[in-house]
């Protein structure tokens, strides 16, 4: 994920880009004195990492080593910004549900300002990626947000799977999508008579049927695999599959743990079979791992030692056969494999097509409100959310319009453009963080400014857009529809990749929220689409109150390259 | 950054009432069959193959696409082919709004949906299904009677998923072909 997400200026080309800074990267703000104590430590190793990696040399190594530091002192403060990827679901919902409400108290611009004052990248994310939740008032990032499955569809007929039988179906397609075993791509049911159905994928010709690949021509007679119904090949599989010894094998191991589990109830209900069946598709040694780390884990509760009943083969019937291979083409490759976990055979012949893995879609909450923040339709070919809070219909999208070529020590000039997704006017104030490494000289003509409401009328008109007439004149250098553009004068301090940080505080009008506790009992939609609102008979009839809400944040933007000092 | 504008020769692009901006050296063939949604863009060299149509008399769609479009520099649009019960046959293909086509991109998908964008140089196989909010970067390969389903990206040959785009990813590639085609006017001279 990170090499895909790598912010684009980290790349051997520096892509001019717009980075919005997430609360939970940096070490956040903090509710007591000893936690204060704990994020200041966390900081200062973040802020000495970031001082011994020189901006021009940080790679993706060493990202991801900030990135491991960064995350280490997170857990061991309590607070809402718990960053950790794999903090379990049951952890967090009994501290929101059964106490009270956690009266999160509201980050101060103090701390917002000390969380993001520099101009690392690293945890910063382009505005596309991010949420925003409107209950907290707080980006929210990847990282942040609490991951829920919606549905389970295979990827390939695109057909739900219901949520009973995934476990059943061992998490994969249970109708006719199989996947190539040598080049992992879609295989395709076709006649054994392949003048009637060249690219058919069912046809009514009698006769045979079996599985070809039309990437790399594979074909599943190779192995000696046909059908004699072109439909429900993985019931018609079914049977081979149930024979394998590590099916067999886990089952057996199912059946002796869970009897144990079950007399000790209290272990985590549910636990015992969910987590087993999630490694069904493990290897042998993984089992016997599992078997044996029960085993030594749980001694004083007298469970019977496990005795597998297949025994893996050995590696050096592996070895001898490796050894007389003549021809590489014909080992399997190591994703092939991976692939085919019960065996992991290193003859292409031993290798078998594969039923496709299922997708999912998926519901996103805040970590710290539990709100929605997303929330997908059920179906799994639809597009459509029922909740969108995604930072990008929310907060100002900021784009650098343009930009003179940097050259150090000489003022290039820079236009940044901010666009305004909300219907509403808002207004922005810009501030040049002081902690940025190495410090480049900024000057920003405009600090404060108002940028006009989307209206979707200027959707259907295609030309010149300007403000609406009426507006204050503003020190901007540009104002349109709804976005304005102010410029910027930047001195490069050295050569290489100009990056600065720059806090944003955006004031918007809300809706003034219904009760001011805001209880995370509340039914989310409620809260959180204001148009819903008006479904609900509350006392006093919802006169669309307006509140003046102010939110900030840390961006970090990019500029490119400067260049040196042209010769005199 | 912000898209350029681009400017073209007002002698080589036809406009139509719609909005279609199509380059006179564009080839089009068999254009009564071609479907265009409106304020598309067909650069210069691009291909669509309206003439592959089914067997058999009477007007039929061969290739529909959808609004805010944009056709680059020689890409093909090509119909799908297969031979069914013996006799070889054409079908028609479908392209949804705000779809971007990549530089010598060859498509023979069954469908595209919208919100797709796909890169420069990617070979779309037979009946290939793409659906709504996707990405193919460049250099793709999607075999044929393949489906990327929404919101992945794929890449490599065959093309394979590598990432999941997010959740905004409608509204942003909405935005962009918009701007897109409103930065896309003739040039004064």
């Amino acid at each position: 994920m990170l090499a895909i997400n790598a912010p684009p200026g980290q790349g051997p080309t520096r892509q001019p880009f717009v980075h919005y800074r997430c609360l939970c990267s940096s070490p956040g703000p903090s509710t007591s004195a000893s936690d204060a104590h704990l994020t200041a430590q966390g900081k200062g190793e973040t802020e000495d990492q970031a001082e011994a990696e020189p901006e021009a040399t940080m790679d993706i190594d060493s990202m991801e080593k900030g990135k491991d530091k960064a995350a280490t002192p997170t857990p061991s403060s309590p607070g809402p910004s718990s960053s950790s990827d794999l903090v379990p679901l049951s952890t967090g919902s009994p501290s929101s549900s059964s106490q009270q409400p956690r009266q999160k108290s509201p980050t101060t611009q103090a701390e917002i300002h000390a969380s993001g004052n520099n101009s690392d990248t690293h945890g910063s994310q382009s505005l596309s990626r991010l949420y925003f939740c409107d209950s907290c008032d707080e980006v929210r990032c990847p990282k942040c947000v609490q991951d829920e499955i919606v549905c389970y569809y295979c990827p390939n007929c695109l057909f739900d799977v219901p949520t009973a039988s995934v476990k059943s179906e061992k998490h994969k397609c249970s109708r006719n999508c199989f996947e190539c075993p040598i080049c992992q791509n879609t295989l395709s049911v076709v006649s054994e008579d392949p003048d009637t159905s060249l690219y058919a994928a069912s046809t009514p010709a009698t006769g045979q049927y079996h599985l070809s690949c039309n990437m790399c021509q594979w074909n599943s007679q190779e192995i000696g695999m046909t059908f004699d119904k072109p439909t429900g090949l993985a019931v018609q599989l079914q049977k081979a599959e149930d024979s394998l010894p590590d099916v067999k094998e886990f089952d057996r191991l199912k059946d002796h743990l869970e009897k144990y589990f079950r007399v000790h109830s209290n272990m985590k209900p549910g636990l015992p079979s969910s987590f087993l069946t999630s490694i069904q598709s493990g290897t042998l040694q993984s089992l016997r791992y599992v078997s044996s780390a029960n085993h030594k884990a749980q001694q004083s509760d007298d469970i019977a030692h496990y005795v597998p009943a297949v025994q893996v083969m050995e590696d050096t019937e592996n070895l001898e056969k490796l050894m007389s291979v003549v021809s590489l083409n014909e080992t399997t490759t190591m994703k092939q494999r991976l692939k085919q976990l019960q065996n992991q055979t290193y003859s292409t012949q031993r290798l078998q097509p594969q039923r496709i893995h299922l997708r999912i879609k998926k519901l996103r909450r805040c970590r710290s409100c539990r709100h929605i923040l997303v929330k997908p339709e059920q179906k799994a070919q639809a597009t459509r959310f029922k909740i969108n809070l995604t930072a990008l219909t929310q907060l100002p999208n900021i784009t650098i319009s343009s930009v003179q070529p940097l050259i150090v020590q000489t003022v290039s000039r820079a236009i940044l453009r901010f666009t305004n997704p909300r219907q509403e006017e808002a207004h922005v104030s810009l501030q040049y963080g002081d902690g940025a490494l190495p410090y480049h000289g900024v000057h920003i003509h405009s600090h404060s400014f108002s940028i006009s409401p989307f209206n979707e009328v200027w959707e259907y008109e295609v030309g010149t857009l300007t403000a609406l007439p009426g507006t204050a004149q503003e020190d901007v250098y540009e104002k349109t529809a709804n976005s304005t553009c102010i410029a910027l004068d930047i001195t490069p301090a050295v050569a290489g990749e100009v990056k600065i940080p720059l806090l944003v505080t955006f004031t918007f009008k809300a809706q003034k929220p219904t009760s001011d506790t805001g209880s995370p009992s509340l039914p989310s939609q409620l809260v959180v689409s204001g148009a819903s609102k008006d479904q609900y008979p509350t006392p006093p009839p919802p006169a669309p109150e307006y509140i003046d809400k102010t939110v900030s944040f840390w961006t970090v933007i990019g500029f490119g390259d400067a260049i040196p000092t042209l010769a005199p | 950054m912000d898209l350029p504008i681009v400017n073209y020769s007002k002698s080589e692009y036809i406009e139509t009432d719609t909005g279609n901006k199509v380059s006179r050296k564009s080839v089009i063939c068999g254009s009564q069959n071609i479907i265009l949604g409106g304020k598309t863009i067909l650069q210069t060299g691009s291909v669509i193959r309206g003439d592959l149509r089914r067997t058999g008399a009477g007007h039929a769609v061969v290739v529909s696409v959808g609004r805010y479009c944009f056709l680059s520099q020689g890409c093909v649009i090509r119909p799908p082919c297969k031979t069914y019960k013996g006799v070889f046959s054409y079908y028609p293909m479908k392209i949804g709004d705000h779809v971007t086509i990549g530089e010598g991109t060859i498509v023979q998908a069954a469908t595209i949906g919208s919100f797709v964008k796909i890169g420069k140089n990617c070979v779309i196989g037979r009946f290939a299904i793409i659906k709504d909010c996707c990405r193919i970067e460049d250099n793709t390969v999607i075999p044929p009677n393949s489906v990327v389903p929404s919101f992945s990206v794929y890449k490599g040959s065959p093309g394979k998923l590598v990432d999941e785009l997010p959740e905004s990813i409608q509204d942003i590639y909405e935005a962009q072909t918009k701007d897109r085609y409103s930065k896309f006017v003739p040039s004064r001279d």
